[in-house]
This record gives C-alpha cells, sequence and structure tokens, in this order.
C-alpha cells in the first residue's frame, strides 16, 4: 500500500488497491475519479490524525452532545 | 388568504370555525400547481389524501373536538421521510424500486397528530449528499428568490417550498448542515434541534452519527410550534433521547436581556465571504452583541465531520454501490466509493476528536449562553457552478458550502438558522447556537432579533 503522508500518497493506486477488498470492481477511469475524492478525504484526515488526544478521549459506546 | 400568512394563523382561522382546512390546503395545492413548475420543490403531490385529510379536520371541528394546534396547516417533508403508501426516495432512482412505506415516520405522525395536513414530498440532493439540490434525476430544486441559482441543500426542496410561499411549514434533515445551509440561502427559518432530541425513527439515513431531523417555517412561532409538535421520546429511534417535553413556544416573548451573547470569530470569519460576514456583524452589533469568541480547533472538527460522514455513508451505500454503480447520481457516486474505502483508523480518530471537541465546545458555553455565526459562506451560487471565491481562494463549492455549519453538528448543538435582513436581492443566514438540549435559547434569541426586525424571512419578488 502507498504510504500515507501528504508527499507521496497516491490516491489513484491507493482506491485500486484497496477497492478489492470490500468487493468493488472498478475500471481505471473510476479508480481515478474515486481517487480524487479520496485524495480531499486524505488531505483532510492528515489534521485530524497528527491531532495529539489524550488515552482517555475514547469513543464513548453512545455520543453524547 | 395571503399567501405568506403564517401556520399559526391559519390553525387559528381554521379552529374558530372561520376558514375550513379543505379551503386552506386547496388553496396551497393551486400555489404548487402554478409555482412547482418553477422551482421544482415537490417530487410528488398527495392531493387526493391531503383533501380527505383536510375534510376529516373539518369534520373534527364541526364535531366539537379539538382538532390540534396545527389544525388545517398544509406541510410537505423532504423525500426521504416515511410517508403510508409513499416510496420513500431519498432523492435516488435505486429507492424509487422500493415498496411504499407502511406507516408514516414518527415525525410526520406528529404533525398529522398536530392537525397539520400533509400535502406533498420534497426534492433533495441523491441521500442527502450534497449542499445544492442539484439532483441528477429529479432536476435542480431553484432558488425562489433567482431561478438561475440553487436552493442549498440537502434539504433544498424544503426551503424553497417554505421561501416561495407553497406551503408555510416543512420537514427535512440536517447531517451537516442540510437544514441550515438552505435556510440561509431561501431567507427562510431552520431549526436543527440537538442531536438525539427528535426521532429519526422512519427517515431514510445517511450518516447514523450526525443525522438530525427538523422543522422550516417563515417565522420564528411557526418553527417553534412545528418543532414542539414533534418533540418527545421514541423507542423506534435508538439514539432518540429519552427526555420530556421541553416546549419552546413559551419562549417567544421573553427577550434577550440577561443572556450572554457572543459572535463565533476566527475560523467562522476566515471561512465567510465579506457580505455573510458583515451582515452577521451588522445584526450582532445592532443586539448589542459586544463579545467576540474565538473556538479552538475548529478546522480539524469539520475535517473529522468530513471523514466521518464519507466512512459511514460509503459504508451504507457499499452493496448498490456493488451491484448498481451507476444507478446512483454522478455528483456523489465517487464520493460515496471513496467513503467506503476509508481506512478505519481515519475514522475512529475522528470520533475520537469528537468527544474532545465537544468538552471544548461545554469550556466556551461556561462564559456564554448563545453564540451568532454566520450560516452559509456566501449567498446562493448559480446552478451548475463548480467553484466559489472565498475571502481570496478559490475552493470547490459543492463539498464546501458546509464550512460553517459541518463543526457545529459535528457534536449535535442545537442551531437555529435565521434569515437576516439585508439589502441584497439574496438572501443571507445567521446561526444561532445554544449548549446542547437549550433549543429554547435558540428560539428565544431568534424571536428577540425577529420582534427587533433584525431577522425576516425574506419575501419573494414575484
Amino acid at each position: 500500500m502507498p504510504a500515507t503522508t501528504m508527499e507521496t500518497f497516491d490516491p489513484e493506486g491507493f482506491v485500486e488497491a484497496a477497492a478489492p477488498t470490500v468487493g468493488l470492481t472498478l475500471i481505471l477511469a473510476e479508480c481515478a475519479a474515486v481517487g480524487e475524492q479520496m485524495a480531499r478525504i486524505h488531505a483532510l484526515s492528515q489534521c485530524v490524525m497528527d491531532f495529539p488526544l489524550a488515552a482517555e478521549d475514547d469513543i464513548a459506546p453512545r455520543f453524547e452532545p | 388568504m395571503n399567501r405568506f400568512v403564517s401556520a399559526l394563523d391559519i390553525a387559528a382561522v381554521v379552529r374558530s370555525g372561520d376558514v375550513t382546512a379543505k379551503t386552506i390546503v386547496s388553496d396551497a395545492l393551486s400555489r404548487i400547481a402554478a409555482d412547482n413548475k418553477r422551482i421544482n420543490a415537490f417530487t410528488r403531490v398527495t392531493e387526493a389524501d391531503a383533501l380527505r385529510d383536510a375534510a376529516a379536520v373539518d369534520a373534527a371541528i364541526a364535531a366539537g373536538r379539538d382538532a390540534g394546534p396545527l389544525a388545517g396547516v398544509p406541510f410537505a417533508v423532504k423525500n426521504l421521510f416515511d410517508v403510508q403508501g409513499e416510496v420513500t426516495l431519498a432523492g435516488s432512482r435505486i429507492n424509487a424500486a422500493n415498496a411504499a412505506a407502511i406507516a408514516d415516520a414518527t415525525a410526520v405522525r406528529r404533525l398529522r397528530e398536530a392537525g397539520a395536513v400533509l400535502v406533498g414530498l420534497l426534492n433533495m440532493d441523491e441521500y442527502a449528499y450534497g449542499f445544492t439540490t442539484e439532483n441528477s434525476h429529479y432536476g435542480a430544486t431553484r432558488n425562489p428568490h433567482d431561478l438561475s441559482r440553487i436552493a442549498g441543500g440537502s434539504s433544498g426542496g424544503s426551503a424553497a417550498a417554505v421561501a416561495g410561499a407553497l406551503v408555510p411549514l416543512t420537514l427535512g434533515t440536517d447531517t451537516n448542515g442540510s437544514i441550515r445551509v438552505p435556510s440561509a440561502l431561501c431567507g427562510v427559518f431552520g431549526l436543527k434541534p440537538t442531536y438525539g432530541r427528535l426521532s429519526r425513527a422512519g427517515v431514510f439515513p445517511f450518516v447514523g452519527s450526525l443525522d438530525h431531523v427538523g422543522p422550516f417555517a417563515r417565522s420564528t412561532a411557526d418553527l417553534a410550534a412545528a418543532y414542539d409538535a414533534i418533540q418527545g421520546a421514541d423507542a423506534r429511534d435508538p439514539m432518540c433521547a429519552s427526555r420530556a417535553m421541553e416546549p419552546t413556544t413559551p419562549q417567544l416573548g421573553l427577550g434577550i436581556e440577561g443572556l450572554r451573547i457572543g459572535l463565533l470569530g476566527g475560523y467562522f470569519e476566515r471561512n465567510a465571504d465579506e457580505n455573510a460576514w458583515n451582515a452577521v456583524v451588522t445584526v450582532a452589533r445592532a443586539a448589542g452583541v459586544a463579545r467576540e469568541v474565538q473556538w479552538p480547533e475548529v478546522e480539524r472538527a469539520r475535517a473529522a465531520a468530513f471523514i466521518i460522514t464519507a466512512a459511514e455513508g460509503g459504508q451504507l451505500h457499499l452493496p448498490n454501490l456493488r451491484a448498481q454503480r451507476d444507478a446512483f447520481d454522478p455528483l456523489i457516486r465517487d464520493r460515496l466509493t471513496a467513503g467506503a474505502l476509508t481506512p478505519g483508523a481515519w475514522y475512529v480518530q475522528a470520533q475520537r476528536l469528537r468527544r474532545w471537541f465537544r468538552d471544548r465546545a461545554r469550556e466556551v458555553f461556561r462564559d456564554v449562553d448563545v453564540l451568532l455565526a454566520p450560516t452559509a459562506p456566501c449567498a446562493a451560487t448559480s446552478i451548475g457552478q463548480e467553484t466559489m471565491t472565498l475571502r481570496g481562494r478559490e475552493i470547490p463549492l459543492r463539498p464546501n458550502m458546509g464550512l460553517l455549519t459541518q463543526p457545529l453538528s459535528f457534536i449535535g448543538l442545537p442551531i437555529v438558522a435565521a434569515p437576516l435582513v439585508v439589502d441584497s436581492a439574496l438572501p443571507l443566514g445567521l446561526q444561532i447556537i445554544a449548549p446542547a438540549w437549550r433549543e429554547d435559547l435558540c428560539v428565544r434569541v431568534s424571536a428577540a432579533l425577529q420582534a427587533r426586525g433584525l431577522v425576516c424571512a425574506k419575501p419573494v419578488q414575484s
């Protein structure tokens, strides 16, 4: 799988590799189109993944607003 | 009657027997027949059932029975609410093959029990994944203030039907801004309640972690009346809180004296264009709001909401993405597919951030009772427009219309989206944000601003 840094992430390659793992069959043109969307999600994921959260900030069984 | 008459005024004349529900509903059906061709808010008009239900309201009144607080008020619902005997499209072609719903969604049933009369179902972005209601299957809903522009979405039909005075009340849903953005762009009021407040039973899901239902109206009082009618616990929705009814209508006349109100700056200023931001600042000043509040890490909250939306939405539709990919609206197909491939680590971290951000919100609300912010980054854009310019940056339009709404629904806060009184031809919106379970404060502030002439449903120039 491609590395998930902004510099090296290959969204189209990621989609092509990941699609069969959830039972999706995509042609190359579809991989490119989905890759554009995956690039946006990946870019946003970086500022989420980089954020330091304490161990106690775990998922609640039920979110209470 | 005047087409802009309020829902509560309709109920008053129907309850008094001065005007029949059948007359009111017939008038609404005539307006829909005349105007929906231009606006494309409705995907289905339930004329025969509406006239039957109106006759039942009239019969109840003639028999001396209480016909309910919304007696004879025509209403319509986004077409992802179950309506008995109707197919729940959820804006899709795929769901058109489903069987008709066997029961009403809880919110629909409660409005009917309050005496309101359902007249039809409303257009939306496919599966609620969008902010523009440019639906490839059922056409774009057009903004009644400028037919070349979007109504916002995903509850675009719900907002446009109210703005165009086809009906005084509608229901929609809000996952990332889908009640508030169209409210702002169409110049009407919308209420996104606290996450878990209103039952979602019988509503086609989008993102279980973030989905809310709520009403649209042309006044705060109508909004509160509709919201109060659909409150209440419901075992059919496991996320619906077991809370006692907390009516908001009694809050309408309390004013804002004594409330600590702040203006959300920082991220909310940077991601609104000058017109949208300045309009909110003008109203805040006129209301005596002097305090600007900075909220930490809003950008990360928005990013996390985006990831949760993508992952849950993609997962929900994965079976159909495998089996009938081409049947999806091209505007959402690739977004859903990418969402279905989102790594679990991103999703889990986004959910953890949700709790962290909620705790920061609770800290902010120790010093203020209510916060104000712009609703949409700009006024309604043109149908088919791909990008927008925000503070000198050109960005994709469709995923970014919710920049200012998404971080707030992320943690489920109650918000009234109120239409600002502005000189411009196109409406702009204000978010009135309160701590969890304090819809009463949102309604109270909205009513006070409306009484001062600072927010008001923008009349359509015909």
